[in-house]
């Protein structure tokens, strides 16, 4: 199995959560190897995946919290 | 199997609707009132609750519910990302660290809010808080490929705007 870069890219969901088959796994790391533009797309994408858990995340304010929980009856 | 303590379930995930709610609604007020009540309806469900799915699904699909629902009663005018950013409170960090995140949090703010509600909660459930593309599914009550589909879009926005900080 070959894929191109318009195939690869529908693969690329599944590659992240690692649900490709064997042989679509192979078929993207096979394109990948010789795809310079499809490498930068693909650590591009794990770029953004990772500013994502870096930096997305919120805590709600210590005083909220202390607040929620109050009014929650929580210890 | 025992039913998990309230106060566990909060303390675990409090931050987490706290930022889904945030993501949704985008504001902080709001996002607070959300969580208060999620875990109202969460701890009376608790005696109800059978452990037939994963907890975080079950929790963060009452959050994203309520979420939604106070942005149908509020429709705000959009927020300055900027702003927003630095009011809204993050994990601890060094001033260095806060000097050095600060553009790039607030485009990453842009960014996530540039996206549609539907792909913007995929996008939030799935690679902010960590839950699998199952249990995202399971949360927002749509088929495990229409989370991909709506990953593989809020993925290749973000990768444009962001693009001078990925490489």
């Amino acid at each position: 199995m070959k894929v191109n870069c318009d195939q690869l890219a529908g693969l690329l969901p599944d590659f992240f959560d690692g649900d490709l088959s064997r042989e679509q796994s192979d078929a993207a790391i096979d394109h990948l190897a010789t795809c310079a533009s499809c490498r930068l797309t693909v650590d591009e994408l794990e770029g953004v995946r990772t500013l994502a858990s870096d930096h997305g995340r919120l805590e709600l304010p210590p005083e909220s919290k202390e607040r929620i929980r109050r009014s929650l009856g929580l210890s | 199997m025992q039913n998990p303590e309230p106060d566990w379930l909060f303390d675990t995930f409090a931050d987490g609707v706290y930022t889904l709610a945030y993501r949704i609604t985008r504001d902080r007020h709001l996002a607070e009132d959300v969580v208060q009540e999620t875990f109202i309806k969460v701890i009376r469900s608790l005696v109800s609750y059978r452990g037939d799915g994963p907890i975080a699904a079950w929790i963060y699909r009452i959050g994203y519910r309520e979420a939604v629902a106070v942005t149908r009663r509020r429709r705000e005018d959009p927020l300055d990302p900027v702003a927003v950013a630095a009011e809204i409170d993050r994990p601890t960090e060094s001033v260095e660290e806060q000097v050095l995140a600060g553009e790039l949090v607030a485009r990453l703010d842009e960014a996530i809010n540039s996206l549609s509600e539907p792909v913007r909660a995929a996008f939030v459930l799935r690679d902010v808080e960590g839950l699998s593309t199952t249990e995202v599914a399971a949360v927002l009550e749509i088929s495990a490929s229409a989370v991909k589909m709506r990953l593989a879009r809020a993925r290749e926005s973000m990768r444009r705007q962001l693009e001078e900080y990925l490489t």
